[in-house]
C-alpha cells in the first residue's frame, strides 16, 4: 500500500526522451570523467537503456539527475571492473579563457588535484564540476551525506598541501 | 575552533544548517585566520570551476545548439525501438509479491479444500468395506463376478486351515517371529488377564475395540493367506474371508479377525506391514461403567442370597416357603446379570478387524506383454487428469476470489495507465 500510496502521489511520470534531451550531455560529460572517451558514449548509452527498464522504480526522491548520475557511476565502475582497469576520474579543469590573476593555475590545479585520493577527488568532481550538493552527491555514491562533508573537508585540506599552501591543523 | 575549522569548507558551500551556519560565521568574523582560509576556499572553488567569460559562453551555447549529436540521436532511436516498459507487467512489477502470496492461497486453499474432499472419499470408502464385509452375500452376488467365497466357522484352531487358503509355514512362522517384539507393544493396551501386572490407567478400563483396514498388496490372494496367518498367530481367528475376481477389475479380498485384545496392536501392525495402507479406521467403546455396574450387582445379589440361606434354615412354615420363592427369583436374576457380564468380558477381550485387500495394479514392463504400454499411458493420462482437475481448481479459486484482487488491480493500472501524447 505504501507503494500505491507513493505511485498515486506522484504527479507525473517521466519521459525517457525528455531525459535524454535534457541530461545527455551531463551524462555523458560524468562518464567521460570515469571511464575516458572511449567508453563514454557506450556507458551513456546503457545508462539511458537502464533508466528506461527502471522509470517504474524511480520514486522522486531524488532529482531526476541525480537519479542518472547515479546509475552511470554503477554502469561505469561495473565497466571499469569488466574491463580490469582503475577508474581514471579525471579531474579536467575547463579551459573558459578567464585572465582572473586571482585563480590558481589550471594545469597546477589540475595536477594537484590528480595527486588526490579517489575518494578525495571523486567528491571533489561531483561537487565542484558536476555541480551535485552534498545530499545529492550522498546518492549517487550510496553514502551518508555526514561522510561526504568529512571527504570534502579532507579534500580541501590535502589539495591546498598539495598546492604548497599551509593549512593550520 | 578546530570543529568550525572542519565546517568550513561546508559553511563555504552553504551545506550548513541555520544553527551552525550562524555559529560558524561568528566565528569567522572574530578570526582573522579563519577568514583568510574562508578566502583561500572560495579562490580554489572558482579555480576549480571558474565562470566562462561571456562570449565564450555564448559561443558554447550556439554550438551546442546547433551542432548535431550522432550518439544522442542513435540513442534517442533505439529507446524508442525498445519496448516500453508499460504495461500489464510493469504494472504487476511492483505488487508482484502480492499477486505471488494470492496465488499461494488460492492454491492453500485448493489444496486444503481437495485434501478435505478426499478425506471424506476415504472416510466413505472405509465406511463402505465395513459395510460390504458385514454382508458378504450381497458382496459375493455381484454380476460378472467370479467368487471364490470360503465360509470359515469361528473360532478355528492354530494350524487348522479353512478350505481353499492354507497359511504357509514361513508366513505362520514369520509373526509368531514378531510375537515376542509384538509383546512389548501389546503390553501398553488393555489386558484384563494382567492387568495387575500393569498399573496404568489404560489397563483399568474395559474396551471393546474393533478396526477397517483396507491394505493395497501385490497379490491379494497370498495376501488373504497372510492375513490368516497373522490371526492365527496372534491366538485368533478368521471369522469370515472372501476372495474376489471380476472381469477386468483388480482382485480384492476381504476377512474379518478376531485376535485377543492384548494382540491388537501387534495385529493392526502386522496387517499395515502388508502393504500400502488405502484406509484405516479404527473404534473403541469403553463399556467399563456398565461392566463395573453389572459387577456390583452380581454382588449384591450374592450377598442376598447368602443372607437368605441363612434365614432359610432357621425359618419355618409359610416363612420358609417365601424365602424359597425369594431365594429362585434372586438366582434367576443372578443367572441373568452373569451371562450379560461374561458376554461383555468376552466382547472386551476379543478385538475385531475387518481388513479388506486391493490388488496393486502391476504395470508389467515385459515387451513381450502387450499390456505395460497401456498401462503406462492409462496411468500417464490420469496424472495428466489430476494436474489438470488442481489447475482447473486453482483457476476456480482465482476466479472466486476475484472480487477482492480484480478492483484493486484495476485501481492500480489506471494509476500507472501512460497518457497519451
Amino acid at each position: 500500500m505504501k507503494v500505491l500510496a507513493a505511485r498515486m502521489a506522484k504527479p507525473q511520470k517521466l519521459d525517457i526522451t525528455d531525459l535524454v534531451n535534457e541530461f545527455y550531455e551531463d551524462v555523458v560529460a560524468f562518464c567521460r570523467r570515469r571511464v575516458g572517451e572511449d567508453q563514454a558514449a557506450d556507458v551513456t548509452q546503457e545508462t539511458f537503456l537502464v533508466a528506461q527498464r527502471s522509470l517504474g522504480k524511480f520514486r522522486g526522491q531524488s532529482s531526476p539527475r541525480t537519479w542518472l548520475l547515479g546509475i552511470a557511476h554503477n554502469l561505469c565502475r561495473e565497466t571499469c571492473r569488466k574491463l580490469g582497469k582503475d577508474r581514471i576520474l579525471a579531474a579536467e579543469i575547463p579551459d573558459v579563457g578567464t585572465t582572473d590573476p586571482d585563480l590558481v593555475d589550471r594545469i597546477v590545479l589540475e595536477e594537484a588535484m590528480g595527486r588526490l585520493s579517489e575518494d578525495h577527488r571523486e567528491v571533489v568532481i561531483l561537487h565542484e564540476l558536476e555541480g551535485l550538493t552534498y545530499e545529492e552527491i550522498a546518492r549517487v555514491l550510496n553514502a551518508p551525506v555526514g561522510t561526504i562533508k568529512s571527504r570534502l573537508h579532507h579534500a580541501f585540506v590535502h589539495l591546498r598541501r598539495n598546492l604548497g599552501v599551509s593549512v593550520p591543523a | 575552533m578546530k570543529d568550525v575549522r572542519e565546517d568550513l569548507t561546508a559553511y563555504v558551500d552553504g551545506e550548513l544548517n541555520d544553527a551552525r551556519r550562524r555559529e560558524v560565521e561568528t566565528a569567522v568574523g572574530l578570526d582573522p585566520t579563519l577568514q583568510t582560509e574562508v578566502t583561500m576556499l572560495r579562490r580554489l572553488k572558482k579555480s576549480i570551476n571558474p565562470e566562462p567569460a561571456p562570449d565564450l559562453m555564448l559561443r558554447e551555447a550556439r554550438m551546442a545548439y546547433d551542432a548535431p549529436n550522432p550518439a544522442k540521436e542513435e540513442l534517442l532511436r533505439k529507446l524508442q525501438a525498445t519496448p516500453k516498459p508499460g504495461g500489464f507487467r510493469a504494472v504487476l512489477r511492483p505488487y508482484r509479491w502480492v499477486a505471488a502470496g494470492a496465488v499461494g492461497l488460492a492454491m492453500m486453499a485448493t489444496f486444503v479444500q481437495m485434501g478435505s474432499r478426499s478425506l471424506g472419499e476415504s472416510s466413505a470408502k472405509t465406511n463402505e468395506v465395513s459395510d460390504r464385509t458385514a454382508s458378504s452375500p450381497a458382496f459375493a452376488g455381484a454380476p460378472e463376478t467370479e467368487m471364490a467365497k470360503m465360509e470359515v466357522g469361528a473360532p478355528a484352531a492354530p494350524g487348522e486351515s479353512a478350505q481353499g487358503v492354507v497359511p504357509t509355514d514361513a508366513d505362520s512362522k514369520n509373526y509368531a517371529a514378531e510375537e515376542s517384539d509384538g509383546q512389548a507393544r501389546v503390553a501398553k493396551r488393555p489386558a484384563p488377564s494382567s492387568a495387575a501386572d500393569i498399573p496404568t490407567l489404560r489397563n483399568e478400563r474395559e474396551v471393546i475395540q474393533s478396526a477397517n483396514i483396507g491394505v493395497a498388496v501385490p497379490d491379494a490372494y497370498k495376501g488373504l493367506n497372510q492375513v490368516e496367518a497373522i490371526a492365527l498367530s496372534k491366538g485368533g481367528y478368521l471369522e469370515n474371508k472372501s476372495f474376489n475376481r471380476s472381469d477386468g477389475g483388480m482382485p480384492t479380498a476381504s476377512a474379518i479377525l478376531k485376535v485377543p485384545s492384548a494382540k491388537y496392536d501387534v495385529a493392526m501392525q502386522n496387517l499395515r506391514d502388508l502393504g500400502e495402507v488405502r484406509e484405516e479406521s479404527q473404534q473403541a467403546d469403553d463399556v467399563t461403567k456398565a461392566a463395573v455396574a453389572f459387577r456390583a450387582e452380581i454382588d449384591q445379589l450374592k450377598r442376598k442370597i447368602n443372607a437368605l440361606d441363612a434365614r432359610l434354615r432357621t425359618a419355618r412354615g409359610s416363612e420358609a416357603r417365601e424365602i424359597r420363592w425369594r431365594l429362585t427369583e434372586l438366582q434367576g436374576q443372578l443367572t441373568s446379570q452373569q451371562v450379560v457380564s461374561k458376554r461383555l468380558a468376552a466382547e472386551t477381550a476379543i478385538s475385531t478387524i475387518a481388513v479388506t485387500l486391493y490388488e496393486k495394479d502391476k504395470i508389467k514392463l515385459d515387451p513381450a506383454n502387450a499390456n505395460w504400454s497401456e498401462n503406462v499411458w492409462n496411468q500417464a493420462t490420469n496424472n495428466f487428469g489430476v494436474a489438470g482437475r488442481m489447475l482447473g481448481a486453482v483457476a476456480v479459486n482465482i476466479l472466486v476470489f476475484s472480487p477482492i484482487w480484480l478492483p484493486f488491480l484495476i485501481v492500480v493500472w489506471l494509476r500507472n495507465r501512460t497518457p497519451k501524447a
